[in-house]
């Protein structure tokens, strides 16, 4: 990623050191270089060195060369404690640490160069001779912080280009680049503020466990809800029936009402029904004859009667008098209509049947018994209401 | 400089304009806001250390953004995205704190 950052801090070292005096894993190098020119390109491709820290150094590799006397002597001097010259070499590596790959690699590419490195073991005492204590010191100080150094040597380091590469950009490039530096923090602005309004607005960006609990709490609300509805659908179911109950009482009531009314002759109605007229021809006509009639029309099925204007009721009554026939308290006078609604057929026959009382009024008393259908027999004639006496309503 | 302007500039557009975020990119929009700001803040640190590279800074905001993407996509195809993204989020907070330190050290001198 940007560990590069990382490397600029880590540039400022190399500026503090004294220029000759490059890292470590830079001293051998060059000498090697410097001994086998024809080396350099194969070493250069396969590079055990960690991606990237090679190829940057690659860049200073010529101006490294020039100091190639120099160094060389330097890390002789590194070794100058050591008879043997594999001891040092396994010395360094071990104090080498993140550079060991580097030093690996220098090793193995010293070995042709043994000649040279004799050479440079002779410079060995007299370099030694000339240096004096603060240069030792601050190469001493340079050793120590590089076996202090804390990198792993796992992760890539890459070296940042030289400043002379930074330099080549034009005017032209260094506003493009300063151009897309304010475009990127425009784009990091925007998404930022976008991301903000973003998370307070909806769940999408809520966690799992956010979710399950919102959930719940849904689910347990809906629930709530549900049973505070089936407790009101209850409500609502039991008073409407209480209301059907009572509508269906009323509707009872007045089914009943009219049924009796129309029994008890409160009640005027019309409807299918006969109409008999009884003409008497000298003869006297029995009221028990004629109560024989209105009995054998309830017989037959007749819901409403009239005796010549007289409703007949349930304690109706026909009796002779000396003025004539009384029909509850009136007295009428013949010919006697009897109006009757009900079924026409029944009603007829139950009066013209043969040996019946049709007959019975025809040949006993020579009276002329006409029966006529009426499709809308009105009955408008009221029984008189009666009082009560003794009888009382059952609550 | 550029990098505030273009911050501020960023801010108000983003305030005045009310995008709509696409679906497939709100999983990702924040770990991008934190992987940028952290390239934000190491620009700072270098700037502070007088070694700042506008090229540099314009190719590791970039680089930290598609990588701390692609590592959130590729836990999500593996299953692991809510782990990899608190992942993500916990490097680049460290990091954070590192350049902020080093930014405070260069400013406090302590």
């Amino acid at each position: 990623m940007d560990n590069s950052f990382d490397d600029q801090k880590d540039r400022v070292q190399p500026k503090e050191q004294p220029s000759g005096k490059p890292r470590h894993a830079e001293q051998t190098k060059p000498s090697h270089r410097h001994a086998e020119p024809p080396r350099e390109s194969r070493h250069a491709e396969g590079s055990p060195y960690p991606d990237g820290e090679r190829p940057a150094r690659d860049s200073r590799d010529a101006r490294m060369a020039r100091h190639g006397a120099a160094t060389t002597e330097r890390s002789a001097t590194h070794r100058d404690a050591s008879p043997s010259h594999g001891a040092s070499r396994s010395d360094e590596t071990m104090k080498g640490g993140a550079r060991d790959a580097a030093s690996r690699a220098s090793r193995h590419d010293a070995k042709p160069q043994g000649k040279h490195e004799a050479k440079s073991h002779a410079h060995e005492g007299a370099d030694f001779l000339t240096l004096d204590v603060s240069t030792l010191f601050r190469r001493q100080k340079q050793h120590d912080r590089r076996n202090d150094a804390t990198d792993t040597g796992s992760f890539p380091v890459v070296k940042k280009r030289s400043e002379t590469t930074a330099l080549r950009h034009s005017a032209g490039q260094k506003a493009l680049t300063s151009l897309l530096v304010v475009l990127l923090c425009m784009i990091l602005g925007f998404a930022y503020v976008t991301q903000i309004r973003n998370t307070s607005e909806n769940f999408q960006s809520l966690s799992e466990d956010e979710l399950v609990r919102l959930l719940d709490e849904t689910n347990s609300q809906v629930n709530k809800l549900e049973e505070q509805k089936s407790e009101l659908q209850s409500q609502v179911d039991s008073i409407t029936n209480a209301t059907d109950k009572q509508s269906e009482l009323n509707d009872v009531a007045k089914k009943n009402a009219t049924t009796s009314g129309i029994l008890s002759g409160r009640l005027a109605c019309n409807g299918k029904g006969i109409i008999v007229m009884v003409t008497e021809n000298q003869t006297h006509v029995d009221a028990t004859r004629l109560f024989t009639l209105v009995e054998e029309l309830r017989n037959a099925g007749a819901e409403a009667i009239t005796f010549s204007g007289v409703r007949i009721v349930a304690s109706s009554y026909i009796v002779d008098t000396d003025k004539g026939v009384e029909v509850d308290g009136q007295i009428v006078s013949q010919p006697y209509q009897i109006k009757a609604i009900g079924n026409q057929d029944s009603l007829t026959s139950a009066i013209t049947i043969s040996g019946g009382i049709g007959a019975q009024l025809r040949v006993r008393y020579n009276a002329t018994v006409t029966v006529t259908s009426d499709d809308n027999v009105t009955i408008d004639e009221l029984a008189q209401t009666k009082d009560y006496q003794y009888a009382r309503i059952v609550e | 400089m550029t990098a505030v302007i273009g911050l501020i500039l960023g801010v108000i557009i983003g305030i005045f304009v009310k995008p709509d975020i696409p679906i497939w990119l709100q999983p990702y929009l924040p770990i991008m806001v934190v992987a940028a700001l952290d390239a934000l803040l190491g620009a700072a640190r270098s700037y502070f250390e007088h070694s700042f590279n506008d090229r540099v800074f314009v190719v590791s905001f970039l680089s930290n953004v598609v990588t701390a993407t692609l590592l959130v996509l590729l836990g999500d195809q593996l299953g692991v995205g809510s782990q990899l993204t608190t992942a993500v989020i916990v490097v680049l907070g460290i990091r954070i704190f590192s350049n902020v330190s080093a930014i405070r050290r260069f400013i406090f001198r302590g």
